[in-house]
């Protein structure tokens, strides 16, 4: 204040001496330009020393606060206005940014300042329940950029025995170097996958699980050498339940034959009919008992769960027969037939379209699954009998191209299947007994009867890490009995569903890290607790969608409320500057005029 | 006095002379013996004898040098020729010096002081010294030369070490503490011809059957020490020396595996016992091709070429062949054994050649041989060849009807024709000293021309066209005729017939092209026959070419080959088109008219059978529980007594995996062992263990499987069967 006195009264003094200076001098020409400039020049001199400030009114919001979670970037907070916090201990550490406070609990600081309503999200957003506390407050979210690597993967974590895992996923690859995806279990590399393209990729492995019990496989990520990352991937392989197969054959043959000697190699019940002539049978009773089969019935149909019929045969069976077969597939029998004629012999094979094809003569036939790419080796004959498949059908089995082999359809709870390859024993005659087992395994699974189970549990989120809340979801046959589940001992309440009465919900937290014990109506059940940097990108992934998706639902509430200040501004010096200098060059060039 | 001054140069010169001439012998033979030695050593490596060689050859050249050039033959007088010859200034008297002056003319006198003056100032001659220098740079350049030779062999032999190195393959072990030393004696047998080897280390690398002796020397008395092989046969030493320290073992190998020690029932690591098993001869023949036909004409024997090689030495070799001769129900088998005229010394690989003579084995035309080699390698172990065939073609066979009297007959005449041209020139031949030369030609000339119009009517067959129209009737005419022949049958339907002709040609456009246009060959023609076929007419044609060739140029003799192999070619084609099946007797049970077809089944049983499948083992159940039981030893859990009684049992298979693979399963075995022993392993320690149990598993194959459906299935069931019934109910 006083140096402002000070100056303005040294100007004012100068100015006065200039002045009389001028005033006095001789030569009295320009004396009015003379003083005029002199004004100026001390004036915007005395401007240089206090410059001229004015206040304009701005806009501010005060109760907003700016919250960083994980992901977030430094090009992305720098520069941020108003109150930055975060509840992340790492991220504070590593970000260094002024201003930025670290709180240990965003309800508890939402609480304790209740001014605050609106807050801008940045990173890769919050987790389900941190979202719900949020409902009423205003939300922005300014996502971080997508996580890399593996952003999502699913398997078939529950496994019988022989089956395949299969383990699907999205890979987001940056870099031109390849990258490289290898399915390892028990100290053997199972299967593997090279990724070359930029961007999202999507990939499948698949292996057989050798062991029966409980496993942790890995998904291993590798560039030349280096590992990117190792993702666990628990399983659990559990004894599978033989099928019990019924054959009826018009005559004997190969195929059936073959298929026999399969199924009873590897213990299933099996129960081959042959015709001898009519009302007369050869029987084989291999792994089971011995029945009476010469009238097929509904008992018998019962204890079946996949029937095997030519289509010869289907014709000579009485219509009673006919019916029970018809009234056990809706019931959900399996029923496969072997379709040899051009004109369908029964009601039941009518479903199957038929038609001959040239295109296919003098030709082996190669076959493979109609979703895979996969195809077996060829069969050494000509195949000229095809089927149409209809909208209501799903082919199963196809020729190189696209024809239709096998073909099946729903029929009430059961399954229908046609086939028309007549003989695949080739294959166990040639040593590919690998593909005879693919085959039928494949065309049988797709066909058996369905086995209702008694219970069925499933688990949100699919890959569980510790202090995590888990949601168990349990379906059971008996609807007016409640449930009893426990996880490692701890007792479990389940809620029933209102609208489906067999399904009931409990919640429980994620303990210990590795295999954990569900037990549900006296059954003991596994589930795998992942640890915390385990598939982190599907999980920020998942946090990146919830978020987004739950702030998308908040737009709608009302803008938060807008309060003005008043802001000093300061006027540019130089537009004291220029003044000043033309003034003072006109007093300089005036002296040197004369 | 002045002859006194020269004599004594002269003398000196003499004994310098000499000195350097004997040397000169000495180096240059010491030289020559020193190379010659060490490249017999290193050819011959008898290495024991080298000094005494090296001393007879030096002696030897020495003694021959000396006598070429005796240094003892030097003297004053052969010194004063040579001064001579050097030196003109001596003027050719240098021999005058020699002599005393009182014998000497006045004149020789007066030359004989003249020279003298001369000699006292010529330098001393440098030729000796020159040529001693040369033989002692010879000598050098010859040691440097042998020592090159040897120390090359001592490379070789470095190169052999360090590729017996690499054999062995040096495995770092574990050693118990007590033993203090040990070594193993591999003793290979007698008929591989190996030498012993002696190494310090347990891991065994050997031909079957070798001997291995152990010799173990423990720092501390030992009561007990036992050697276990693949965990089942346990051999309990003796201590050599009474007090626990020394022991010995004797053991003859004959299965692969691996073996511990054990000290006073401490158990020590396992070693690998890996055996090199001795494989039979491969026998590998060259020559003849599988299957030979030996043609009319042709040499009736066969040369045979084969390579023998074995891993130790092949002790004998032999052919067995098997004749076989007549036909039809007649055929008679004789057998014989043919032996290779050379010795087997154990060579491990060798070439033989035989020449088989068929005529000598007493084969006629038409019969047929069969043979194969045998041969046996000092171990014992027989081969065999795969089966080769000789076939003489037998010409009167030909010459038979049979073939044409019954079955599908292609094109009879022609092959008749063939016959004949071979019968007529054998009629030729046979006439040949009662023709005239002009005739014989003639006829020859005329047998070659049939020759020709039966190559131009198969050639025919293959679309080929004719360059005359002799071979094949190119009717151009045909519409022609066709329309005269019309005409001359006559009668009153025949003027209809050409009434409407015109009407029914009317508008044909294909009909009035083809009477303007050459039609030549039409493409379906070519193609009668199936390109094998084709292959095989077309061989048939180079043969009649020949043979039509020889017949023109009178060579009538030269063509009955080609003439017969011509015929043969034909037979065969003409029997390509037949199957022979040979009837076999059958008894058929006497039929019971009254029981036929009286439809009635009551007699008829029905059969059943039930089995049920016993599965031999439970190997792969357990161990595939052995790999999750694993799986949660990784996250450190420790085994609870169900786990440990199930992996008991999986080391029983572990332990039989091992002995039969122990390249592949002894290193997890190891692993294991520490493992079942409470010792501490890594997670990749665990996972090389499941990965060999994974092996043994082997691949795993699709089961079906049974489906489950999800419970409360009452609610789904009634969805399902309202779909099905949707369609016809028309919800």
């Amino acid at each position: 204040m006083e140096f402002k006195y000070i100056a303005i009264a040294i100007c004012l003094i100068l100015t006065i001496v200039f002045f009389v200076q001028e005033w006095r001098r001789p030569n009295r020409a320009r004396l009015g330009w003379r003083l005029a400039a002199t004004g100026i020049a001390m004036t915007c001199f005395a401007l240089f020393i206090i410059p001229i400030t004015y206040k304009v009114q701005k806009p501010e919001r005060l109760n907003e606060i700016n919250l960083l979670s994980p992901g977030v970037s430094k090009a992305q907070v720098d520069g941020l206005k108003g109150r930055t916090v975060t509840s992340d201990r790492q991220l504070y550490q590593s970000l260094k940014i002024p201003g930025l406070t670290l709180i240990t609990d965003l309800p508890y600081f939402l609480q304790s300042e209740p001014g605050i309503n609106h807050l801008n999200i940045y990173g890769y957003g919050l987790s389900k329940d941190q979202l719900q506390e949020l409902k009423d407050y205003q939300l922005d979210f300014y996502p971080a950029a997508g996580p890399k690597g593996l952003i999502s993967a699913s398997w078939n974590s529950r496994l019988k025995n022989t089956e395949q895992l299969s383990l699907q996923g999205t890979y987001q690859h940056v870099g031109k170097l390849p990258v490289k995806l290898l399915l390892q279990g028990l100290g053997t590399p199972m299967d593997s996958l090279m990724i070359k393209t930029e961007g999202e990729n999507t990939f499948s492995l698949k292996a057989r699980p050798r062991q029966s019990g409980k496993a942790v496989y890995h998904l291993i990520v590798m560039q030349d050498k280096d590992t990117l990352s190792k993702e666990p991937l628990a399983l659990e392989v559990k004894p599978a339940k033989p099928l019990r197969i019924l054959m009826l054959a018009a005559h004997p043959d190969f195929e059936y034959k073959f298929l026999k000697e399969w199924f009873f190699e590897k213990q299933y019940p099996v129960i081959l009919r042959s015709r001898i002539s009519k009302d007369k049978y050869s029987t084989d009773f291999l792994n089971s008992e011995r029945t009476n089969v010469n009238r097929i019935d509904k008992g018998l149909l019962n204890k079946t769960d996949l029937l095997i019929i030519d289509e010869e045969e289907m014709s000579m069976l009485s219509g009673s027969e006919l019916g029970a077969i018809n009234t056990a597939v809706d019931l959900g029998l399996g029923l496969l037939v072997r379709i040899s004629m051009q004109k369908p012999g029964t009601a039941i094979s009518k479903y199957f379209n038929r038609y001959e094809s040239p295109a296919l003569k003098n030709k082996s036939l190669t076959v493979g699954f109609s979703e895979g790419k996969h195809f077996f080796n060829p069969l050494p004959f000509e195949q000229t009998l095809l089927i149409r498949s209809g909208p209501e059908d799903q082919p199963i089995v196809v020729e190189k191209t696209g024809k239709v082999l096998v073909n099946s359809r729903i029929s009430g709870m059961g399954r229908l299947t046609g086939s028309v390859i007549p003989a695949t024993y080739h294959w166990l005659l040639n040593g590919q007994n690998t593909d005879y087992a693919d085959f039928w395994s494949e065309v049988l699974t797709q066909t058996a009867r369905k086995a209702p189970l008694e219970e069925s549990w499933y688990m949100e989120p699919a890959i569980p890490a510790p202090r995590q809340k888990l949601t168990v979801t349990v379906e059971q046959a008996l609807a007016d009995k409640v449930p009893v589940i426990a996880i490692n001992g701890g007792k479990l309440s389940p809620l029933q569903n209102i609208e489906l009465p067999f399904q009931w919900q409990t919640t429980a937290w994620a303990t210990d890290r590795g295999w954990n014990a569900l037990h549900l109506n006296g059954k003991t059940e596994f589930f795998y607790v992942y640890g915390n940097e385990d598939w982190e990108g599907q999980r920020n992934t998942i946090k990146l969608k919830n978020t987004s998706a739950f702030v998308n639902a908040q737009k709608l509430n009302a803008k938060s409320l807008e309060t003005s200040v008043l802001v000093n501004k300061q006027i540019s010096l130089w537009w004291f500057f220029i003044p000043f200098l033309l003034a003072v060059t006109f007093l300089w060039y005036e002296t040197k005029m004369l | 006095m002045v002859e006194q001054g020269t004599e004594k140069r002269i003398q000196l010169w003499k004994i310098q002379w000499r000195l350097a001439r004997l040397f000169q012998l000495m180096a240059v033979s010491l030289g020559l013996s020193l190379i010659i030695t060490t490249v017999i050593t290193q050819l011959f490596s008898w290495t024991s004898w080298t000094i005494v060689m090296l001393f007879s050859i030096f002696l030897l050249a020495f003694i021959i040098g000396s006598l070429k050039n005796p240094f003892w033959k030097i003297n004053a007088l052969s010194i004063s020729r040579y001064l001579d010859a050097q030196f003109p200034e001596l003027e050719e008297s240098t021999g005058l010096l020699l002599k005393s002056s009182a014998k000497l003319s006045v004149l020789e006198r007066l030359q004989q002081q003249k020279v003298h003056g001369v000699i006292m100032k010529i330098p001393a001659p440098k030729e000796p010294l020159r040529k001693l220098g040369w033989s002692i740079l010879l000598l050098i350049t010859a040691m440097v030369l042998s020592f090159g030779i040897s120390s090359l062999k001592r490379l070789d032999t470095l190169q052999k070490a360090a590729v017996a190195g690499q054999g062995t393959s040096v495995v770092k072990e574990h050693i118990p503490a007590q033993i203090a030393s040990f070594s193993l004696k591999i003793s290979p047998p007698a008929y591989t011809a190996l030498s012993e080897s002696r190494q310090q280390q347990f891991a065994i690398r050997a031909a079957t059957g070798s001997v291995v002796s152990w010799e173990i020397r423990t720092n501390e008395p030992v009561k007990k020490l036992k050697l276990i092989f693949n965990d089942q046969q346990v051999a309990t030493l003796a201590s050599t020396n009474g007090q626990g320290l020394e022991w010995k073992f004797l053991k003859a190998m004959n299965q692969a595996g691996f073996y511990q020690i054990e000290l006073d029932g401490k158990k020590s690591d396992l070693y690998q016992v890996t055996l090199i098993p001795d494989l039979p001869v491969s026998i590998r023949i060259r020559q003849p091709k599988p299957h030979t036909t030996i043609d009319f004409g042709q040499a009736q024997r066969v040369n045979l070429m084969l390579d023998l090689s074995d891993d130790y030495g092949i002790k004998d070799a032999s052919i067995s062949a098997t004749m076989a001769s007549g036909k039809g129900e007649g055929v008679s088998f004789t057998e014989k054994k043919l032996l290779f005229n050379t010795t087997f010394n154990n060579s491990r690989s060798m070439s033989l050649n035989k020449t088989i003579d068929l005529k000598s084995l007493g084969m006629k035309p038409g019969d047929e041989l069969y043979f194969f080699v045998k041969a046996l390698d000092n171990h014992g172990q027989v081969s065999r060849s795969d089966v080769y065939f000789v076939s003489i073609v037998d010409t009167t066979e030909l010459m038979s009807m049979a073939g044409m009297t019954n079955g599908v007959n292609l094109v009879p005449e022609y092959f008749r024709s063939q016959r004949q041209i071979i019968i007529d020139t054998e009629k030729l031949l046979a006439e040949q000293p009662r023709l005239t030369d002009e005739a014989f030609k003639n006829r020859s000339n005329a047998l070659g021309i049939d020759q020709r119009l039966l190559r131009l009517r198969y050639g025919k067959f293959l679309g080929e066209e004719t360059e005359t129209e002799i071979g094949a009737d190119h009717d151009h005419d045909d519409g022609h005729a066709h329309e005269e022949g019309h005409e001359h049958e006559g009668g009153e339907e025949h003027h209809e017939k050409e009434e409407a002709k015109p009407t029914q040609k009317f508008g044909d456009v294909k009909a009035i092209m083809d009477s303007y246009s050459h039609k030549h060959d039409i493409a379906e023609d070519a193609t009668f026959f199936e390109p094998e076929l084709k292959a095989q007419l077309k061989a048939v044609l180079t043969e009649m070419w020949s043979s039509e060739l020889r017949l023109r140029t009178y060579k009538t003799r030269d063509a009955l080959p080609f003439e017969y192999k011509a015929l043969r070619l034909l037979k065969d084609l003409q029997q390509k088109s037949r199957a022979y099946v040979a009837k076999t007797t059958v008894k058929v049970a006497q039929l019971k008219e009254e029981k036929r077809l009286s439809a009635e089944l009551d007699k008829i049983t029905q059969p059943n059978q039930q089995n049920t499948f016993e599965p031999k083992d439970k190997k792969n159940t357990i161990l595939k529980l052995a790999l999750s039981a694993l799986e949660s030893r990784k996250t450190g859990m420790m085994f609870n007594t169900e786990a440990s009684a199930l992996l008991r049992e999986t080391e029983k298979y572990m332990v039989i995996a091992a002995s039969d693979n122990p390249a592949v399963f002894l290193p997890a075995l190891k692993e294991w062992r520490k493992l079942m022993t409470g010792g501490k392993l890594s997670e990749i320690e665990i996972a090389r263990i499941q990965s060999a149990i994974g092996k043994m598993i082997g691949p795993e194959q699709a089961l079906p499987q049974l489906p489950s459906s999800t419970p409360a299935s009452t609610l789904y069931q009634k969805y399902f069967n309202q779909l099905k019934g949707g369609g016809t109910n028309g919800i």
